[in-house]
C-alpha cells in the first residue's frame, strides 16, 4: 500500500484531499503544520509528500527543506499544493526540490495524474 | 573691492523684487546697469555689486540672487573662468541666470558662454536700456518658468512614485484575496465531485454536502467583506445618521451570534448605563460593527469563556457614547495591535485557516464604519486574559446641543 503525508492547514480541503486519494487506494495521514507532519513522519515514512505552501509559521516550502535535510528524506518526492498567485512561487518550489506543482482548485483526475506521476519518479530513482 | 546694496526704483505692478548680482570692475559700468535697473518701470530690482571674481564668486556662495551681470574682462580673469570655477565649487553651477557683458565681443567668447549656459549675451558698447531690460526681464521670467517646471517635475515624480507603491500593495491585496477564496472554493469544488463521483456512502454524502454548503456561505461571507471594502474605499458608503438606540443594535447582534456563542458555550451579557442617551449613528452600520466585533470575540474566546458587552456615556465628554466587547479570549500580543485593523491582517499565531475565518478585513470594516459616524475605535490586550474592542459614537444629546449652539 502506497502511503502519502497530507499537510494543509485548511481542516476541509485536508480531509477532501484525503478522502480523494484513499478512493484512489493510496493510504493517506494528515497533517495540519509542519510540526504535525514531522511527528508523523516519525512513526511512519510514506512514499509521497503532498503539501500546501501558505501555511502559518512553517510553510510548505520549508517542511519540504526540513523532510530533505533527513537521509531518509532525500529519495522523498514532494507535490506542492497551493492556492497562491504569486509568479515567483514556481520558481521557489523547483529550487526546493518538488516533483510536481499543483494549483487550487484542482480536478480529481489533475490529483490521480500528478500523484501517480511523482511516484513514478520515485520508483525510476530506486531502481535506475 | 565694492559692495553695495542700491535699492532700485519701486514697482507699481506688485510684482516680486528680484536680486541681482553685478560683477564688473568698472565703476562707471556697474552705475550704468544699476541705472537702467532703476529705469524699469514696471519690475522692480534689488542690486548687489561686486568689483572683483572672488568677490562675486563669494557672494554668490554665500547669498541667494535671481541673476547674475556678470563682466567678460575681469581683473586676473575672464568671466567664462569664473563660470567654470563656479560649476566645479557648486556642483553644476549656481542656478540663476548668467546675463555675461563684454567690452569687445568675440563669437568664440559667446559661443563658450552659451555653452556654459549663459542666459543672455551682450556687448556694452553702444548698450541701451531697453535692451538691458529687455535681456534681464527675459533671463529672470525663463528661470523662474524653468523653476516652477523642475518643481512640478519633483511632484509629478513624487506622485508616481506614490502610484507604484499603491499599485503594487493592490496587487499584494488581490493575490492574498483570490488565495483565500480558492482555499474554500477547492473544498466545495472537491466535496461536490466526491459526491458526484460515487465516492461516499449515503451519511458521508451528506457530510461532504454540508461542507460544500458551507463553504459557498463562507464564499459568500468573503465577498460581502470585499464589496465592503471596495465601498469602504470608493467613499460610497451610504450613512443615514439618526437617534439610535444603542439597546435594540445589541440586541440584533446578539441574535446574529447567538449560535456560535452557543456552539462553543461562551455566555455573552450586555450591560447598559441607566439613561444611556441616544447615539446619533446609522443603526444597521452600528449593529454590522457591533455583530463584528461579537463574531470575532466568540471567535477567538475558548470553550466556557465570557464575552461582555457594555454602554455608558463617556468619561468627561457626556456628548459621546463608549460601546465595549470585552471577551476573555487569548488576548493579543502588543506588536500586533496597531496592524489589527489593517487589511487583511490575521494575526500569525492564530492559526486560523481560510476555511475558518473571513478574509482579515471584518476589523478594517469596523474601524471604517465607526471612523465614519464620527466615532473611533480602540482595543486593549492581555495576551492570555482577554481582549477589549471599544468604540465611540456622538450621542444624539451632544448633537443637538451643538447646533443649538451653532
Amino acid at each position: 500500500m502506497t502511503s502519502i503525508l497530507v499537510v494543509d492547514d485548511d481542516p476541509l480541503v485536508g480531509l477532501a484531499l484525503k478522502v480523494r486519494l484513499e478512493s484512489l487506494g493510496y493510504v493517506v495521514s494528515l497533517a495540519r503544520n509542519c510540526a504535525e507532519a514531522e511527528s508523523s513522519l516519525n512513526d511512519r515514512w510514506p512514499e509521497l509528500l503532498l503539501t500546501d505552501i501558505n501555511m502559518p509559521g512553517c510553510d510548505g516550502i520549508e517542511l519540504a527543506r526540513r523532510v530533505r535535510a533527513h537521509d531518509r528524506g532525500r529519495q522523498l518526492p514532494v507535490v506542492f499544493i497551493t492556492a497562491s498567485m504569486d509568479p515567483q512561487l514556481r520558481t521557489r518550489v523547483r529550487e526546493a526540490g518538488a516533483v510536481g506543482f499543483l494549483g487550487k482548485p484542482y480536478t480529481a483526475q489533475e490529483l490521480a495524474d500528478m500523484v501517480s506521476g511523482a511516484l513514478a519518479t520515485r520508483t525510476g530513482s530506486t531502481s535506475g | 573691492m565694492l559692495t553695495q546694496v542700491i535699492p532700485a526704483a519701486e514697482s507699481s505692478s506688485g510684482q516680486r523684487c528680484h536680486r541681482i548680482l553685478i560683477v564688473d570692475d568698472d565703476p562707471i559700468a556697474r552705475g550704468n546697469y544699476l541705472r537702467f535697473l532703476r529705469a524699469d518701470g514696471p519690475r522692480s530690482y534689488t542690486a548687489v555689486e561686486a568689483g572683483t571674481a572672488r568677490d562675486g564668486i563669494r557672494l554668490l556662495l554665500e547669498e541667494t540672487f535671481d541673476c547674475l551681470v556678470l563682466d567678460y574682462q575681469l581683473p586676473g580673469t575672464n568671466g567664462l573662468a569664473v563660470l567654470e570655477s563656479l560649476r566645479v565649487s557648486n556642483s553644476g553651477g549656481p542656478d540663476i541666470p548668467v546675463i555675461m557683458m563684454t567690452g569687445h565681443g568675440s563669437e568664440q567668447v559667446a559661443v563658450a558662454a552659451m555653452k556654459l549656459g549663459v542666459a543672455d549675451y551682450l556687448p556694452k558698447e553702444g548698450l541701451t536700456a531697453g535692451a538691458f531690460q529687455r535681456a534681464m526681464a527675459n533671463a529672470v521670467d525663463i528661470y523662474r518658468l524653468r523653476n516652477a517646471l523642475r518643481h512640478r517635475n519633483e511632484r509629478l515624480g513624487q506622485l508616481n512614485d506614490e502610484l507604484t507603491l499603491k499599485t503594487s500593495e493592490l496587487q499584494r491585496f488581490y493575490q492574498t484575496v483570490s488565495h483565500e477564496l480558492k482555499t474554500p472554493l477547492t473544498a466545495v469544488r472537491e466535496f461536490v465531485s466526491l459526491v458526484r463521483d460515487g465516492v461516499a456512502g449515503e451519511t458521508e454524502r451528506q457530510e461532504f454536502l454540508a461542507h460544500a454548503l458551507n463553504g459557498c456561505d463562507l464564499m459568500a461571507l468573503q465577498v460581502n467583506e470585499l464589496l465592503e471594502v471596495a465601498r469602504c474605499d470608493a467613499d460610497r458608503l451610504p450613512l443615514t445618521l439618526r437617534a439610535v438606540q444603542i439597546r435594540k443594535c445589541c440586541e440584533f447582534s446578539l441574535a446574529a451570534v447567538r449560535h456560535l456563542a452557543i456552539a462553543k458555550d461562551i455566555e455573552v451579557s450586555v450591560t447598559l448605563a441607566p439613561s444611556l442617551p441616544m447615539a446619533l449613528a446609522d443603526e444597521a452600520r452600528v449593529i454590522q460593527v457591533l455583530t463584528n466585533l461579537l463574531t470575532n470575540a466568540i471567535k477567538f474566546t475558548g470553550p466556557g469563556g465570557r464575552v461582555d458587552v457594555r454602554a455608558m456615556p463617556a468619561a468627561g465628554a457626556p456628548d459621546r457614547i463608549i460601546v465595549e466587547v470585552q471577551d476573555t479570549g487569548c488576548g493579543i500580543a502588543a506588536a500586533h495591535i496597531p496592524h489589527l485593523c489593517e487589511r487583511l491582517f490575521q494575526v500569525p499565531e492564530s492559526h486560523q485557516s481560510a476555511s475558518e475565518g473571513g478574509l482579515g478585513l471584518g476589523l478594517y470594516i469596523a474601524k471604517e464604519l465607526v471612523e465614519r459616524q464620527g466615532g473611533a475605535l480602540t482595543i486593549d490586550s492581555t495576551p492570555g486574559i482577554g481582549s477589549i474592542f471599544r468604540f465611540s459614537l456622538p450621542s444624539e444629546v451632544g448633537q443637538t446641543r451643538t447646533s443649538a449652539a451653532a
